[in-house]
């Protein structure tokens, strides 16, 4: 395990920690920053959980209004899955 | 051959890809879990929001009271000229400005209330949430369904202007929908022309109309399909003598980042 492990756990998890309170405080692109960085660098399972907290949230009930963030995170955690595989690690 | 290092643990990547796969389903699941209980969980979250809303506002607003924030300068200027007894003097005037400007805030919906009879009594909300944070182009406001709050009422300023209406409620808070949120369209009329607004967030719309139609900034903007309430001012007109149309920015006269209360408007039966 390399030493940088560590530290790197400690990365994702602050940044997940701000995507899901900035969910509830700060403006919309702060959490969406956080799902995009956390999608680049990790196999980040939580940017989903982050999605799916905004689209609870905010998402419009009348009628039928597509969830964007949660879509748009299902869409981006899996295909840059294999760019990260691809170019992240040996 | 050369191997280049990472930083990342070499096991665990198909671990990683199982937790993605399982979260994903979770995700979905509880999407439609949520869909299919009528938004069960969804009023949860939102209440949860609501409080922590209400609490940060608080603590925020008695560390800008105590001045921990203020510049150097500033609270050196504040010790010298500052007695003990004044200070709390100064404490209690803050307070009483805070509580004069709630208090003006409701008065003006008071009085809105009273303008306007025949319309049933409404209610009158706190604002929950930053207009910021949704990208949606809706907002949380302190009271739902056991405050007689029904989707679809409309939601007005102290001034009587739309700002959007009821789009979901749970028992002690309400999503309000922008009537300007980003992509919604709206029918309006200004200056006797029909246009179609679209919105684009924040208070602000823009619509395209004839050129020769004399409109101009601060004519307001009315709905039909809102009962001719007012949803806006007219802040620009931008044309170009090579085009056949004029675009005409319209804006809420009131900052909505700023707003602390609101009315509903209960719906005609």
């Amino acid at each position: 395990m390399s030493i940088l492990y560590q530290s790197e756990t400690s990365i994702r998890l602050a940044v997940a920690m701000i995507g899901i309170i900035s969910a509830f405080f700060a403006p919309w692109f702060v959490p969406a920053a956080c799902i995009v960085f956390l999608c680049i660098c990790y196999p980040a399972w939580e940017v989903l959980l982050i999605a799916l907290l905004m689209d609870l949230l905010w998402l419009p009930g009348a009628g039928f209004s597509v969830p964007y963030f949660l879509v748009g995170s299902i869409a981006l955690v899996w295909l840059c899955a294999p760019l990260r595989s691809q170019f992240l690690s040996t | 051959m050369k191997r280049t290092f990472t930083y990342r643990p070499a096991t665990g990547a198909s671990t990683g890809r199982r937790r993605l796969l399982a979260t994903t389903a979770l995700v979905v699941l509880v999407f439609v879990i949520d869909l299919a209980s009528g938004g069960s969980i969804r009023h949860q979250l939102r209440g949860v929001a609501s409080i922590a809303s209400q609490w940060t506002s608080r603590v925020g607003s008695s560390i800008k009271g105590a001045g921990i924030f203020s510049s150097r300068a500033a609270l050196e200027a504040q010790n010298r000229s500052l007695t003990e007894e004044l200070s709390q003097f100064e404490e209690r005037a803050a307070g009483y400005d805070a509580l004069k400007a709630e208090n003006a805030q409701l008065r003006a919906l008071l009085n809105l209330v009273q303008s306007t009879p025949g319309q049933g009594a409404g209610v009158t909300a706190p604002v929950v949430s930053s207009v910021r944070s949704s990208p949606y182009g809706t907002f949380l406001i302190g009271a739902g369904s056991a405050e007689a709050i029904a989707r679809g009422s409309l939601v007005q300023t102290s001034g009587g202007f739309v700002v959007g209406s009821i789009s979901d409620v749970g028992a002690h808070t309400a999503l309000v929908s922008e009537v300007f949120a980003p992509g919604a369209s709206i029918e309006a009329e200004v200056a006797g022309s029909s246009i179609l607004a679209t919105g684009s967030g924040a208070g602000n719309a823009r619509a395209e109309v004839p050129r020769g139609i004399p409109i101009s900034p601060g004519d307001t903007v009315v709905a039909s399909q809102l009962g001719q309430r007012p949803i806006g001012i007219v802040g620009k007109v931008a044309s170009s003598t090579g085009s056949a149309v004029q675009t005409v920015y319209i804006r809420l006269p009131v900052n909505l980042n700023s707003l602390q209360y609101v009315y509903i408007v209960p719906i005609r039966n």
